[in-house]
This record gives C-alpha cells, sequence and structure tokens, in this order.
C-alpha cells in the first residue's frame, strides 16, 4: 500500500480504537492489527503525532501499581473521523464505477 | 533481553532527543511492556515483540527530526514569514526619501511626462500606419476605376503595396509596445519590491 495513504489510514485507525471509549497503547494495537499492519513501535509516532494535532489528549491511570497511559478522542478527532468517513464514501462509489461489469 | 536491558538501550537510542522526549519514549515501552506481559508471556517475549533494537533506532531517527513532516499533521499554512528582509530598504533609507521628496518628486514627473509621450509616439506611429493601410486598400479599389490599364496596374500595385507595408509596420509596433508593457510591469515590481522586501 502507498506509504502516505497508510499513515493517514493508521491515523484513523488509532482514532477509532478510542473513539467509543478511551483506550491505553497495547489495546490500541490489538484492536488495530485485524485490520493494518501495526506495531507498537509504529504506534507510537502516530499517538505522537495525534496528541500534538489536538486530535486527542492522554492521562494517567493507576494500574496494578503501575501507571497506564489512557488516550481520549476529542472533538477534532471525532471531526477527522467524519471526514475521513464523507471523503471515503466519495472514493467507494469511484471504486463501483471503476470495477462495474458491462 | 530483559526489561531494564532493553529500556537502558532505549534510554541510549534516545540520549540524543531532549530529556522530556526521550522520558516518553521509556515511558511508553515500558508500559507496553508490563501489558504485554500482563495478557500473558514472559518478560522477553514481550520484550521480543517491541522489535529489534536496529528496527527502534529507525523509527526513532525517522520520528525526531525536529517534529517534521513526519510526526506532524500538515498544518494548512505553512508560511513563514521570511526572517531576513535583505530585500527591504532600510527604515533610515525611507525617511530620508521621504524628507527629500521635493527633490525626487519634480523627477518623477518629469519621467513620467517622457514615459507617457513615448506612449503618444507608440499610439501616433499606430494612426500612421493604420492610415496608410486604409489608403492602400482605398487605393487598390479604386484602381478600377481608372481609365487605362497601365494605369490600374500602377494604382493596385501602389495600393497593395500600402496596404502590405502598413500591416507589417502595425505588426513590428505592437510587438515593440507590448515588450513597452512587459518592461514598464518589471520596473513597478522592482520598485514595489524595493519597499516591500520580497
Amino acid at each position: 500500500m502507498d506509504v502516505q495513504l497508510k499513515r493517514g489510514l493508521l491515523d484513523v485507525c488509532v482514532l477509532a480504537a478510542i473513539k467509543n471509549e478511551d483506550s491505553y497503547g497495547y489495546k490500541i494495537v490489538k484492536d488495530v492489527r485485524p485490520f493494518m499492519t501495526i506495531s507498537e513501535s509504529t504506534l507510537y509516532p502516530i499517538l505522537r503525532r495525534l496528541e500534538s494535532s489536538d486530535m486527542l489528549t492522554v492521562y494517567s491511570v493507576e494500574h496494578n501499581g503501575r501507571l497506564r497511559k489512557y488516550y481520549r478522542i476529542t472533538q477534532k478527532g471525532l471531526d477527522r473521523i467524519r471526514s475521513f468517513r464523507d471523503e471515503w464514501s466519495e472514493i467507494l462509489a469511484v471504486y463501483s464505477f471503476v470495477t462495474r461489469e458491462e | 533481553m530483559n526489561k531494564l536491558q532493553f529500556l537502558n538501550q532505549l534510554r541510549q537510542l534516545t540520549a540524543s532527543l531532549p530529556k522530556d522526549e526521550a522520558e516518553k519514549y521509556v515511558e511508553y515501552y515500558s508500559e507496553m511492556i508490563d501489558d504485554a506481559i500482563e495478557e500473558g508471556g514472559t518478560e522477553e517475549e514481550a520484550v521480543a515483540s517491541m522489535g529489534t533494537p536496529e528496527e527502534i533506532k529507525a523509527y526513532i531517527k525517522e520520528n525526531s527530526g525536529g517534529h517534521s513532516k513526519t510526526t506532524e499533521y500538515p498544518k494548512t499554512s505553512q508560511y513563514v514569514p521570511q526572517q531576513n528582509k535583505s530585500n527591504k530598504l532600510p527604515v533610515w533609507a525611507i525617511v530620508v526619501l521621504i524628507c527629500c521628496f521635493p527633490i525626487w518628486l519634480p523627477i518623477c514627473f518629469a519621467l513620467l511626462s517622457v514615459y507617457i509621450s513615448l506612449w503618444a509616439v507608440v499610439i501616433s506611429l499606430f494612426a500612421a500606419f493604420g492610415s496608410i493601410i486604409v489608403v492602400g486598400i482605398a487605393a487598390s479599389v479604386s484602381a478600377f476605376f481608372c481609365g487605362s490599364f497601365p494605369q490600374l496596374l500602377a494604382m493596385l500595385g501602389a495600393g497593395l503595396f500600402c496596404t502590405g507595408f502598413g500591416l507589417v509596420m502595425i505588426v513590428a509596433v505592437s510587438a515593440f509596445s507590448k515588450q513597452f508593457v512587459r518592461f514598464t510591469a518589471f520596473l513597478v515590481n522592482s520598485i514595489i519590491r524595493l519597499f516591500r522586501g520580497y
């Protein structure tokens, strides 16, 4: 897959993983993995990027005697998901057209 | 490799980064390893699933280039105002310029009138050659009203020559005036750039 495309898709995937409930790094990797190739190392820059673009916020929760970072989606992150959805319904329409059988 | 070794190696890999960034890396991977262990697996397995040190080194390098385009969403406006306004006239020069306006203003007017008269010349040339064309056409037409054949030929010849000559000269003058306009635009832009700096 095109690198830029993949990066954009991964960003939205991560946002989707925290869309309905806050989540933490390891769980996000597990949730996204069925759909896209993602590792702990590839997730890290994505989380940083999303945070600096204000699409998610981070907070720490105590868990089994250690601190675990949780990620919460912001309104901007939700908007990003929405625009992804709109963009891709267009792309799907084009796809149907391109692959139609005469 | 156990967790401690891994984190120490990570600290080495992030040594060149700012302290809080390096610390974030360590926190992240430490948490990841702990979660991996919690989900089932040994410490060694958890550490191994983080990737090889080479891979992590590559990722860190890729993402630490001063938070370049790989880590930031492209901002809508990437415009960075020029730091060094080397082309712009310094403030004192502008002040001197303003104070000296009794000197340069009349000169400007003089130059402006020269410029306008140049255009007047161009316009009159257009008019002159335009009328030559008209004359040429008229002569060619009236040639057919001439009494004798030689007269007809002479008139027609002269008329056609005038028409052709006029057309050629019109083309030449319009080409020249086009260049003249371009030159004027260039002059104006240069002057504006002197004050704006770009």
